[in-house]
């Protein structure tokens, strides 16, 4: 059952670090096991690990509650906000050598090199990305020159460094020109030189000779001492070490680092030397890098164990130079056996560690110089929303492209390419910026981990090892460090892990693939079920041939029936990876073949259409009749809509959660929403749909709501809020206690209890008080009022009591407010036809059914169909009907004529689904298409046409109006301009902008113009001197200042004389005029005097002049 | 002018009568009064309902707005209802619904003290007027009307007998079978414009006879609501035009 | 927010008439009549039987806008009648015909209930 049910993998090394880690030995007697202070930020994370397993487990069981709970709020009461990592797809499949062709490799990429100076233009490389067996990864790269002489490319703390190949090739073991040579060129074998899939490479040991001419080190000595000399600087930590050294670390730490052999790293050269000529010379068709057959999944947990891999270096380094400047310091006294001393020196910057992992989680960001060698540095958190269950797990189910590709203008990357069939969902990605780039799993796919089905922790070597047995039982000729060998198409390469581990036969090799296939599905045989196998055949011009093996972890893999080893429908089930489903035969049981060949018979067959579609996607009754648009956008509205998002939210402390009161089970579902249990997660009510244009209020997708529906409780729905205030000022290390929480002498007693907080249950309108504090410093107290303009009921207090203090300085307060449907809120149907609200209409106003006096709870418009084609939302309607009124839920699974079913007969196949229902409604006196005959509930007379009616699971989606009106009449101004102000928390207006004015000009509509940027603005009389013509020298000066007596007397100001006004630079009250302008132009003076330009008005009371 | 009289007489005749359910023909009116009748029934009949919830202490997990939505749809007997007055217009108690003529009083006192889930259900409720008690069988309150249809035009050859004219609603079944049957125009279809078929169905809270006299009841008192006041102003308005245009 | 209370829908507010008589300006014998708090039922009922008066020309009903409670009945008579005439006629009889249904209604109530006390 586990691996029909989502599973995520958090699969890392994160728990084992939990405890101590061992210090790297001191040159004098061990430093003994270092304690690694962590505090808060571990337990997050270790508490994330828990509650996933938690919940997959739940999920396995078959149902998931609310499990996240169970460490919540009995740990402590924190809000704590969630992240969730996105899964990011990485360019590159591990150990599989991808070709791509750049075309000229820019000039510019060679200035990187250190050292090779020679400017030579190349074209086409080879990247082959490395992983260790802690998932840290390097990339190597074989950039091809014309010259015929490639160059291996690495970084080295995000510098590119090239070397010549020959050069790596003599340094990795002892060989000869002649080894290298006839390694090189054996690939090439005359009398296959017509057939399909050779190598047409004459030039072979020509390159060879330039390969091997390019350097003018003889032994492996030499070329070991180059690099090292040549390394020396790039890399700090070798100060004492000889260039041999140096050189031998560089070949360990960067040069094809998933290999612990130099012979198996000079065997994978060789082949990738192979495969890129091959590929130069146009035998082969280079590799997609952005198609999913070349890529796998960078998970949660690898990311975090080198990020802490990379960390504790880091720390230890820094602790390394703390303790040699302590040596430095007091050579004397330092003592190396003094453990509580080295302890402190290590421990100064310990907490670094776990702070850094803490940001990260939160950010999302890697601070690291290095860059571990990933493409990313940033968006691999993303906030997990409990909006309602269905997002939820999408989060978990997400796989993200890498927030790189989001600024890219280029569509390549965004592209739905056939490799993604069946792992990646089509259907669920979001419309606009993040659109192919974030998609989401399909329901089956998994990832493969470190632990198996069983969820032991997989032996890689031991899997390998009888890999290794059975490939030598099947006739692969093993690799020993033999000169000459042939190459396609008379044998293929067998890479295991991106290991050369030996070659087949050509004529053998799909007999072994079968094999191979059929010990996968038997569950005894010691090789694993996920084992990935890659045949790729000898074609022409195709991919580059060979069997490439994998087990590693982190590959996408999904089941399929593999129909040619066992007849048994139980026990067939294969899992497969995107690189080799490319190669496969895998047919879909819709009774065609595909446009297959009959040489190419089916091995493989699809368990069901609907596995290549996510499990948002999967809910969508009938989504094979909708168009395909719709479908997504239905994918979007699901994750958005108020449902029941968790079962224990009494006891949650999420920041928002959204609530439907009575939320019901749809009568029309797929089969995934039982498989997946979202009964107990449901997000919708199944309403009486009318579709009819009545009143006009259902006009534009606007729909009409039976207002004594919603009295009933349709669509009722509650927002709930939960705010954590701290009194505890956290830069203050002391024990003092300055804030606590108490009522004043000011607050109202039947408000605030005596402790300062609110009533459970207690309702607060806007701007009375939510929260008295006392301040003990000042001895005063202070009130927090409601801010908003929506009332509040208290819904649940939390004292945090783990501040062994005896004052209440930290409370959880719950809060939540009531959402009843009103005009304004947006709803939706599953089949992305979503609507808002425009009119609750009583009743008796409704149209109404002669038979059964039934009034519908929505009405809406018929023009929402024909350009939208969401015929399955017609479909779920009168199944719907035909459901209800028989008392049981309808099978709405798409694509079910495309299953085979046992049993079923051709003639029942054929039967639509009108013929199925149709008899279901005419059985219980209702119309067989599903329309009713209505009256006006207003006249009482019949209407014209039958009208469409059903019950039709819709959704109430999070976005309301009481969240978004905005209204002002007047207000706060802006205090340079003058200007109203913007934003809706702060009472702001809405911009009346430039496109706005170019529309009011167009209309000719001057007066609104003035009105709405003038009289209703920042309108102004300001002084003017005609004179000089400044608008800024006007000063009052006589009489003006008012009494202290009149203010005290509430007189009014005395009235404004004109002359009281003088111009400062004409010294006179002559001459100065009022005028009306915006603020803005005044400012505008003001500024431009503050840059030494005058600006002079010219005043007069003739127009035009 | 007085005397005359453009009143209709319409008939009545019951089929059916359960103190839930009821059914009659109405004839001989047409199709407005029928639907008042209807939307009167609906929406204007006065019931008894929880209308006001106050809660002293509710430890559920359900909240407190969601326990008042829920009492306030409990259905009670309502046989006083129409003697009563709304609280909005009673006199005695200034409209805030604390006297007997505007109000009863319910109490709701229940607690669970085992680990199971307890159901809390109308019989919880304690009413302090014996009168006024929830109604046992919660059905659905609806009240519809029926167009009734008449026989269908018989023509050529071919005769289509009708089992039940009332069957028939204007969905074109039948005319789309005549027209499969290659003979279009074989049947017409139409409606019996001053005859209506009521069902009407009660929540139990009145009885179904009843709530149709309110109903009737109710509409009278509208229609008087709706009867020109200073009659005698409209009219010497209108003979002072009559005399301005004489003169 | 704005939304009206929700007791506007019965109450007619202070200072207002619950039914306001205005005269047209430019035709004679038509009026309109302003009632304060009803709706359909009303307003459908008294139009339909406005036209079975044949001195009624025109006689309709508007609801101005779903959130204004009230209707205006339009009435145009011929020069024998007039609108006020033609309402206050159209209310007496729709009044009889109401107490002529239920005198009947309970006639047939004592009809059925004898009928089913013989059945059995």
């Amino acid at each position: 059952m586990m691996d029909q049910f989502p599973s995520f993998h958090l699969e890392d090394k994160v728990s084992h670090w939990e405890g101590s880690i061992d210090m790297p030995p001191a040159q004098e007697g061990p430093a003994g096991p270092v304690q690694v202070t962590v505090g808060g930020n571990w337990d997050l994370i270790l508490n994330l690990k828990s509650e996933f397993e938690i919940s997959s487990c739940a999920w396995a069981l078959g149902f998931a509650r609310d499990l996240w709970r169970v460490v919540l709020p009995l740990e402590s009461s924190n809000i704590v906000s969630f992240f969730v990592f996105l899964q990011l797809l990485v360019k590159m499949l591990l150990s599989f050598p991808i070709f791509h062709c750049l075309g000229e490799i820019p000039a510019a990429r060679w200035l990187f090199s250190c050292w090779d100076s020679i400017f030579l233009a190349g074209f086409g490389l080879i990247a082959f990305r490395c992983v260790r067996e802690d998932q840290s990864s390097v990339v190597l790269t074989l950039y091809y020159l014309h010259n015929g002489s490639p160059r291996v490319g690495f970084r080295i703390a995000g510098r590119e460094y090239l070397l010549p190949v020959g050069l790596v090739l003599k340094a990795l073991i002892e060989t000869t020109d002649y080894e290298i040579s006839v390694s090189l060129s054996c690939c090439f074998i005359e009398k296959y030189r017509k057939d399909k899939g050779a190598v047409r490479a004459p030039l072979m040991r020509e390159r060879a000779r330039t390969i091997l001419d390019d350097i003018e080190f003889r032994t492996r000595n030499q070329c070991l001492e180059h690099i090292g000399k040549l390394f020396r600087p790039a890399l700090s930590k070798f100060d004492t070490e000889s260039d041999t050294f140096v050189g031998e670390a560089v070949l360990r730490d960067y040069i094809l680092v998933h290999l612990n052999n130099n012979h198996e790293k000079f065997n994978l050269l060789i082949f990738m030397l192979q495969k890129l000529f091959a590929l130069v010379d146009q035998n082969g068709a280079p590799d997609n890098v952005d198609a999913l057959q070349n890529m796998e999944v960078l998970l949660i947990g690898h990311i975090m164990t080198i990020y802490i891999k990379e960390k504790l270096e880091e720390w230890l380094l820094k602790g390394k130079r703390q303790i040699t400047d302590e040596m430095n310091k007091k050579a004397k006294d330092f003592e190396f056996r003094n453990l509580l001393l080295i302890n402190k020196i290590i421990s100064y910057n310990g907490r670094g560690v776990g702070r850094s992992i803490e940001s990260m989680i939160r950010s999302g960001r890697l601070a690291t110089l290095s860059g571990l060698n990933l493409l990313e540095r940033q968006g691999f958190t993303i906030h997990a929303e409990r909006l309602n269950y269905l997002r939820f797990i999408s989060h978990f189910r997400s796989v993200h492209r890498g927030s790189s590709f989001a600024k890219m203008r280029s569509t390549t990357v965004r592209k739905l390419l056939p490799e993604s069939w069946g792992f990646l969902c089509p259907v669920h990605t979001p419309d606009g910026t993040p659109c192919g780039l974030l998609n989401h799993m399909t329901s089956p796919c998994r990832v493969s981990s470190f632990y198996d089905i069983n969820g032991q922790l997989k032996d890689f070597l031991k899997i390998r090892m009888s890999i290794l047995a059975v490939l030598i039982a099947l006739g692969m000729t093993p690799l020993q460090p033999r000169l000459e060998h042939t190459g396609p198409p008379e044998v293929l390469h067998v890479l295991l892990d991106g290991c050369v581990v030996g070659f087949v036969a050509s004529a053998k090799v799909e007999k072994a693939v079968m094999h191979l296939r059929s010990l996968k599905v038997a569950s005894s045989s010691g090789i694993p079920d996920d084992l990935e196998v890659g045949f790729v055949p000898s074609s022409e011009g195709g991919a580059y041939p060979g069997l490439y093996l994998a087990t590693s972890p982190s590959r996408l893999i999904r089941p399929v029936r593999n129909i040619s080893c066992t007849p048994d429908r139980k026990a067939n089930i294969e899992f497969i990876g995107p690189f080799e489903q490319a190669f496969m035969e895998i047919s879909c049981p819709d009774g065609g073949n595909g446009g297959r060949r009959e040489f190419f018979p089916e091995t493989h067959e699809e368990i069901h259409p609907t596995g290549m579609l996510s499990i948002v996607a999967n809910l969508t009754p009938w989504s094979d009749h909708n168009q395909s648009p719709r479908n997504m956008y239905q994918c979007q509205m699901a994750k958005q809509t108020m449902g029941f998002s968790g079962q224990a939210l009494q006891f949650r402390a999420d920041v928002k959660t959204y609530h439907l009161q009575t939320p019901q089970s749809p009568i029309v579902r797929t089969a995934s929403y039982n498989k997946f249990c979202l009964d107990e997660f449901p997000v919708g009510t199944n309403a009486i749909v009318a579709v009819l244009a009545y009143s006009g209020y259902d006009m534009e997708d606007a729909m009409i709501l039976n207002k004594s529906a919603v009295e009933r409780g349709l669509f009722r729905g509650h927002i709930y809020q939960t705010e954590t205030i701290d009194l505890a000022n956290k830069k203050d290390t002391t024990e003092k206690v300055l804030k606590i929480f108490s009522r004043g002498l000011d607050a109202s007693k039947s408000i605030i209890d005596s402790d300062g907080l609110p009533f459970v249950g207690q309702t607060i309108h806007p701007n009375e008080p939510k929260y008295c504090t006392y301040n003990a410093l000042s001895s005063s107290s202070s009130t927090s009022k409601l801010k908003g303009s929506e009332s509040v009921t208290v819904d649940y207090v939390a004292i945090d009591g783990s501040s062994s203090k005896k004052y209440i300085q930290k409370v959880n307060i719950r809060s939540r407010r009531v959402r009843n449907p009103m005009i304004g809120d947006k709803f939706s149907s599953r089949h992305g036809q979503k609507g808002v609200c425009s009119q609750l209409w009583p009743d008796i106003d409704m149209p109404f059914s002669s038979v059964t006096g039934m009034r519908p709870d929505l009405i809406i418009n018929p023009h929402a169909f024909p350009s939208r084609m969401t015929i399955g939302m017609l479909l779920e309607s009168i199944a719907a009907k035909g459901g209800s009124l028989h008392g049981q839920f309808v099978d709405a699974t798409p694509f079910s004529s495309s299953t085979r079913e046992k049993g079923s007969e051709k003639s029942s196949e054929k039967r639509s689904m009108i013929d199925e229902i149709g008899p279901m409604l005419t059985s219980r006196g209702f119309n067989y298409h599903g329309v009713e005959v209505l009256y006006s509930g207003v006249l009482g007379t019949e209407m014209k046409c039958e009208i469409f009616m059903g019950p039709v699971y819709y959704q109430r989606l999070r976005h309301m109006v009481s969240d978004k009106f905005q209204v002002r009449s007047t207000g706060t101004v802006d205090q340079i301009t003058r200007q109203p102000i913007g934003g809706r928390k702060r009472g702001g207006g809405i911009r009346f902008g430039e496109m706005e004015r170019d529309s009011i000009l167009a209309h000719g509509a001057a007066y609104l113009l003035h009105d709405r940027l003038h009289s209703s603005s920042d309108y102004h009389i300001a002084d003017v001197c005609s004179n000089c013509g400044s608008l800024l020298t006007a000063t009052v000066v006589g009489p003006r200042k008012r009494m202290t007596k009149d203010i005290k007397r509430n007189l009014p100001p005395p009235p404004r004389l004109a002359n009281n006004i003088i111009c400062r630079s004409c010294k006179s009250s002559k001459g100065m005029e009022t005028v009306a302008m915006p603020y803005v132009f005044r400012y505008l003076a003001a500024e431009l005097a503050a840059m030494n330009v005058k600006l002079d008005l010219h005043l007069s009371n003739k127009i035009g002049t | 002018m007085e005397g005359v009289s453009y009143q209709r007489f319409p008939k009545v005749k019951i089929r059916e009568m359960k103190d839930d359910y009821m059914k009659f023909e109405l004839r001989e009116t047409d199709a407005s009064m029928a639907n008042a009748l209807r939307r009167v029934m609906i929406a204007e009949v006065p019931t008894i309902a929880i209308d006001l919830v106050e809660i002293e202490a509710n430890s559920s997990v359900l909240n407190d707005e969601f326990i008042a939505h829920r009492l306030g749809l409990i259905p009670l007997v309502s046989d006083d209802a129409m003697g009563m007055r709304f609280s909005r217009d009673c006199d005695a108690c200034d409209g805030d619904g604390q006297c007997e003529y505007c109000s009863v009083e319910f109490h709701l006192n229940v607690r669970c003290d085992s680990d199971q889930t307890l159901d809390v259900t109308s019989n919880d409720l304690r009413s302090t007027e014996p009168r006024v008690i929830p109604v046992d069988v919660a059905a659905r309150s609806l009240a519809s009307e029926s167009g009734g249809f008449d026989s269908p035009d018989q023509r050529l050859d071919l005769t289509v007998r009708v089992v039940d004219p009332e069957a028939y609603t204007y969905d074109e079944e039948v005319i789309k079978k005549a027209e499969a049957m290659g003979k279009p125009g074989l049947v017409e279809i139409y409606a019996k414009e001053d005859s209506f078929i009521f069902t009407v169905e009660s929540t139990g809270a009145i009885k179904s006879y009843q709530m149709v006299i309110n109903a009737i009841e109710i509409l009278k008192q509208k229609l008087d609501a709706v009867r020109l006041q200073d009659t005698v102003d409209a009219d010497i308005g209108e003979l002072t035009q009559h005399l301005g245009r004489g003169l | 927010m704005n939304a009206p209370d929700r007791y506007e829908r019965f109450v007619v507010p202070e200072g207002t008439k619950k039914v306001a008589y205005e005269r047209d300006t430019k035709i004679v014998n038509a009026a309109s009549f302003t009632i304060e708090r009803e709706d359909h039922t009303i307003g459908n009922i008294l139009r339909m039987q406005l036209h079975r008066d044949p001195n009624v020309l025109f006689a309709g009903y508007k609801l101005p806008h779903p959130l204004q409670y009230k209707i205006i009945i339009r009435i145009h008579t011929a020069s024998q009648s007039s609108p006020t005439q033609a309402y206050t006629q159209s209310i007496d009889d729709l009044d009889r015909e109401l107490d002529h249904l239920k005198k009947s209604l309970e006639e047939e109530k004592r009809r059925y209930e004898e009928k089913f006390r013989q059945g059995y």
